[in-house]
C-alpha cells in the first residue's frame, strides 16, 4: 500500500487529480490543494468548542413563541419535543429528538474522538475511525430540520388574533450550532486517521 | 498530458479521504468504484453518461419553478384562512427582524440547490456538445463543492414535521408548490446520483484544446 504523499503527490480533494507535492492548485480544476489540511486538528476543535458555545443559547432561548387568544407561550426544542410525546405524534417526536439533540451531540462528540485519535490513541482501528467520520459527515445537515420547521409555522400560522407564532433567538443559534459543525467536519482531514497507521507499521 | 477514460483505461488515482494510490478497476455501467483501504466512494459509472443528469437537472429547475410561483400550504381555522408561498415564508422571517436565518434557508433550500441543478444543466449540455471553454471547470467545481450545503431532502422532511405538528389544530391544505418542491427535491437527488464525478473531469480534460 502507498500513499500519494510517500510518492511525492497530492489527490485533489474535489476532482480526485494527482498533482505535483507542491503545487497550490489542482492543474485539473484549480481547486486549492494540501497534502495535509494546515492547523486540521486545531481548526476542529476550535470549531467545536463554537458549536458547544453556541449549543446553550440554542436549547435555553425559546425557537418560538406562539400567541394564542393574547397569551404568549416560548416553546424550546426540548419543549416541543416533549409537546409532541404527550400529544402521541411519537414519531416525529423522535425525529425531531434526533435531529435537534442526539446529531448535534453525537457530532460534537464523535468529531472531538476523532481529533482524538488522530493524535495517536487507538482504542479504534482506522476502519472504525474512518466510518465514524463519514456518518458525522453525513449527518451534519439533518440538524437543519428544526430551523426549516420554525420558518414554515411563522409564515403559515398567522391567523390575526386567534393564532400567531414568531422565530425566538434559538432558531439563529441552532443554525450557527449546525454549520460551525459542519464546517468542522470539512476542517478535520480524514487522512490524519491513516498517516497514525503507517507510522505504526514501519 | 492525455486523459484516461476512467472506466476503460484504469488510471492511477489516489482516495482523497486515506490517501491511498490504487488503479481504477474497469468498471461496467451501474458499477461503483470504492475505495480499497477505507471505502469511500470514488466514483459511479452511470448509464446514458450526461443524459440522465441532464434531464433531471432540467426537470427540476421546471418544478422549482413551479414551487415558487403557487401557494404551497394553506390554513384553516376559526373561518379564518392563511396561505402561504414559499417566497412568503422568507420575507415572513425578515418580517420578525430575522434576516441571518432568512438568508440561510432561501441559501439552503433554495439557491444553493438552484445554482447545483444550473451547472450541471450547463455542464453535461456543453460536455454533451463535446464543446469547451475556460470557465467549465469552475463550473464543474462550484457544483461539487456546493453540494455539501444544498439541504432540498433536509426541508422536505421539515415540511412533514411541520404537517404533523399542525394537523390536529387547524385544517391544512396541500397547495401546488407542495408537490413542486417535493418533485424538485427528488429530481434534486437524482441528479446528483446520476452525476459520474470522474467522467466530468476526464471528458473535461479531453475536450481541453492542447496547450
Amino acid at each position: 500500500m502507498t500513499t500519494a504523499l510517500e510518492r511525492g503527490l497530492v489527490v485533489c480533494h474535489v476532482c480526485l487529480a494527482l498533482n505535483p507535492l507542491h503545487d497550490h492548485r489542482c492543474r485539473r480544476c484549480h481547486s486549492s490543494l494540501h497534502a495535509r489540511t494546515p492547523h486540521s486538528i486545531q481548526r476542529t476543535v476550535a470549531l467545536l468548542i463554537t458549536a458547544c458555545i453556541l449549543y446553550l443559547p440554542a436549547n435555553l432561548l425559546p425557537i418560538m413563541t406562539t400567541t394564542s387568544v393574547g397569551s404568549d407561550l416560548d416553546s424550546t426544542i426540548i419543549g416541543g419535543v416533549l409537546v409532541l410525546w404527550r400529544t402521541g405524534s411519537y414519531p416525529v417526536a423522535l425525529v425531531i429528538l434526533t435531529a435537534s439533540v442526539m446529531v448535534p451531540v453525537g457530532k460534537i462528540l464523535a468529531l472531538s474522538v476523532l481529533c482524538w485519535l488522530a493524535h495517536g490513541h487507538r482504542p479504534m482501528t482506522p476502519a472504525q475511525s474512518a466510518r465514524l467520520y463519514r456518518i458525522t459527515d453525513f449527518i451534519g445537515k439533518w440538524s437543519m430540520v428544526d430551523v426549516f420547521v420554525v420558518a414554515i409555522l411563522v409564515a403559515l400560522i398567522q391567523i390575526g388574533d386567534i393564532m400567531a407564532v414568531r422565530p425566538g433567538a434559538a432558531a439563529l443559534a441552532f443554525a450557527g450550532v449546525v454549520i460551525t459543525t459542519m464546517f468542522a467536519a470539512e476542517s478535520f482531514d480524514p487522512r490524519l486517521i491513516w498517516d497514525r497507521e503507517i507510522a505504526r507499521n514501519d | 498530458m492525455p486523459a484516461d477514460h476512467p472506466h476503460q483505461d484504469r488510471p492511477l488515482t489516489g482516495c482523497p479521504e486515506c490517501d491511498l494510490l490504487f488503479r481504477l478497476p474497469a468498471m461496467a455501467p451501474g458499477d461503483t468504484a470504492l475505495c480499497p483501504r477505507c471505502g469511500y466512494v470514488v466514483t459511479s459509472n452511470v448509464r446514458d453518461g450526461f443524459y440522465r443528469p441532464l434531464i433531471y437537472a432540467a426537470t427540476g429547475l421546471m418544478f422549482l419553478a413551479i414551487a415558487m410561483a403557487f401557494p404551497f400550504l394553506s390554513l384553516r381555522s376559526s373561518g379564518m384562512e392563511n396561505s402561504m408561498t414559499l417566497p412568503a415564508m422568507i420575507t415572513s422571517l425578515t418580517f420578525f427582524g430575522e434576516d441571518v436565518v432568512a438568508g440561510l434557508v432561501l441559501c439552503f433550500v433554495f439557491v444553493i440547490p438552484a445554482l447545483i441543478l444550473g451547472c450541471i444543466t450547463v455542464l453535461c449540455q456543453l460536455l454533451l456538445l463535446e464543446r469547451h471553454y475556460r470557465w467549465l471547470p469552475l463550473l464543474a467545481r462550484t457544483l461539487f463543492q456546493l453540494n455539501a450545503w444544498a439541504m432540498v431532502e433536509v426541508f422536505a422532511i421539515g415540511v412533514i414535521v411541520s404537517l404533523v405538528k399542525i394537523m390536529h389544530m387547524a385544517r391544512v391544505e396541500l397547495g401546488m408548490a407542495f408537490w413542486g418542491y417535493l418533485a424538485f427535491a427528488l429530481c434534486f437527488l437524482l441528479a446528483m446520483k446520476n452525476l459520474d464525478r470522474l467522467l466530468v473531469w476526464s471528458t473535461i480534460d479531453r475536450l481541453r484544446p492542447l496547450a
